[in-house]
């Protein structure tokens, strides 16, 4: 059965009508490709050991993986693939497939970048479809270890951004030569959609109306990036938030001063949130210095406002190079706590009291205090592959414990300090 | 070993040196059909570490690739960024799979090399000085 174009666009709309043909596009033309130059097959991938010593707590890379106990392959194990196909001087289509840990076993969580791009000129490009919006450093090629010194991007960092990361949508480059230097930038405008699998209630974190702007500023040995990307983040099916705000419901408005605007803060409605980050990325041989610092606000009940920041300072030693790393996030500002009126009625105030231990629990988990010490090194075994070990050793300081490294039973919230220490083994290779 | 002995052994030897860097002596060459008739270091290593994919004059740039651990490419890349080929492929990675840029093409030979400059005209490559032919022009000298 065929469909059409417009009959796809009306069920699935532009991004992902746009990227479902190009994906088509780029694997249609595989037989091609063995006899041509524009269309180019390429792949990465990482086989990792990964064992977390706590019997409290999981291990999970990012958010939308999977949780995994004890000696596992999985959480750090990645398999890519890409074909890139020129059409023409100014056109040429990219496709890049991410298989991994993710709990949500949807193709369209697998699908990271699709998009078509227009050359203008040697300066200026357009793409449409799934594009990566480059919020931080190491944004569009953070599943490729080889392309970087350590088992992980750090997780406080970098799992911050995990929703906003495959955008759909249209996007402008831009780059040129700058104060001795080159300069890249790139805006996206679009939206994102996670689906986060059963394990989590089924639910899937939107975000719409997201815009994007980022810069790179390079040397040889220099780089400097900032950005900023705002979004309007909601929740889709499940995950018990709903619950919470029914439950809301069941209250007049009188004695819960806000009770709307709580309602929205769990995820009910889109809600507006902003990340700004700044990075610097310094080879001074044979050290190599990499740090970069956000904040992201949320106005959220289930993930508060935060900063994170990491600094990795690394040796070159011939073909291996030792490293340390230190990443930390911490949230900002109070904890909620839901409050009611003095007028409340005598009778409404035990199941009052019950909602606003849920609420103020739900909003304690969701703010994560997490600092992780590490130390490992790369060993280049040949240009393409990279053995890798590293050792981590985290400290969630109260409800860290909640998100990244989630507890190992259901529902059970740790609520004080929990620390844990990763083994990570493995071999990283590009094709 | 008297000291005029080790003077002329140290001599032979600089010699010695000297002509194998000669040998290795790269330059970087197009087409003799492209328009363009020189290029800067900086131009060359926009072309080749993937900051543009066209040359200054805005025509679409092939740059081509020695084989993996040849000294042409070893050399070129020292000379040009000071970059190992195990960093160079780490900063590659970074390129080709966030889908900014492609690396050069990489031949197996020398003579793929000249083959294809003759071929294309879009084609930059680096060669020793001693294997230009009458097909090619020298765009930038190290």
């Amino acid at each position: 059965m065929f469909i059409s174009f417009s009959e796809c666009f009306a069920k699935f709309g532009f991004g992902k009508t746009l990227y479902s043909f190009i994906l088509m596009g780029v694997l249609c033309n595989i037989s091609y490709a063995q006899s041509n130059k524009p269309f180019t097959v390429n792949g990465f991938g990482t086989i990792g050991l990964t064992f977390e010593d706590s019997s409290e707590v999981d291990f999970s890379r990012t958010y939308g993986l999977s949780s995994r106990d004890g000696l596992s392959v999985l959480p750090d194990s990645v398999l890519g693939l890409q074909g890139s196909l020129i059409i023409n001087d100014k056109l040429d289509l990219f496709t890049q497939i991410v298989v991994d840990d993710v709990v949500s076993q949807k193709i369209d969580n697998y699908i990271e970048m699709a998009f078509m791009r227009y050359k203008f000129n040697r300066k200026l490009s357009l793409l449409a479809g799934r594009m990566n919006p480059n919020i931080y450093m190491l944004s569009d090629y953070r599943a490729v270890s080889h392309a970087y010194l350590w088992a992980r991007p750090p997780i406080e960092f970098y799992s911050q951004v995990a929703f906003v990361e495959s955008t759909d949508g249209l996007g402008i480059d831009y780059q040129t030569d700058f104060l001795n230097g080159y300069l890249k930038l790139r805006s996206v405008l679009g939206k994102s959609s996670t689906s986060l699998g059963e394990d989590n209630g089924n639910v899937t974190v939107k975000a719409d109306n997201v815009l994007t702007l980022s810069a790179e500023w390079s040397t040889l040995n220099l780089s400097l990036s900032a950005s900023y990307t705002k979004a309007d983040i909601s929740l889709s099916d499940g995950g018990g938030f709903f619950e919470i705000a029914e439950l809301l419901d069941m209250f007049p408005a009188s004695v819960i001063p806000g009770k709307s605007d709580i309602q929205a803060r769990l995820g009910l409605e889109p809600r507006p949130s902003d990340y700004k980050a700044i990075g610097i990325k310094y080879d001074f041989y044979p050290f190599v210095f990499q740090a970069e610092a956000s904040v992201t606000t949320i106005d959220w009940l289930i993930s508060g406002n935060s900063k994170a920041a990491y600094a990795s300072l690394g040796f070159y030693l011939n073909d291996v190079t030792p490293y340390i790393l230190v990443s930390h996030i911490s949230p900002e500002g109070p904890p909620f706590s839901l409050s009611f009126a003095e007028s409340t009625p005598e009778f409404l105030v035990p199941s009052l009291t019950e909602l606003a231990e849920v609420l103020n629990l739900t909003s304690e988990v969701g703010r994560i205090d997490q600092t992780t010490f590490a130390v490992g090194l790369r060993w280049d075994i040949s240009q393409s592959i990279a053995f890798k070990c590293q050792y981590d050793h985290i400290r969630a300081d109260l409800a860290g414990s909640a998100s990244i490294i989630p507890p190992e039973q259901e529902n059970v919230f740790i609520l004080r300090d929990v620390n844990l220490n990763v083994i990570h083994a493995g071999i990283s290779w590009v094709f | 070993m008297t000291f005029s002995t080790k003077v002329f052994v140290i001599a032979v030897f600089c010699l010695f040196v000297s002509k194998s860097v000669t040998a290795l002596e790269l330059v970087v060459v197009v087409n003799k059909n492209n328009d363009i008739e020189s290029l800067t270091k900086k131009q060359v290593i926009d072309i080749y570490m993937g900051r543009y994919q066209s040359f200054p004059n805005g025509t679409p740039a092939k740059p081509i690739d020695h084989p993996i651990d040849s000294d042409y490419k070893r050399t070129f890349y020292i000379e040009l960024v000071n970059l190992s080929e195990n960093r160079l492929k780490s900063y590659w990675s970074r390129l080709l799979f966030s889908g900014r840029a492609r690396p050069p093409l990489e031949t197996q030979s020398p003579d793929d090399v000249i083959q294809l400059l003759k071929e294309d005209h879009t084609s930059v490559a680096y060669l020793p000085k001693s294997a230009i032919t009458e097909e090619m022009k020298i765009v930038y000298q190290f």
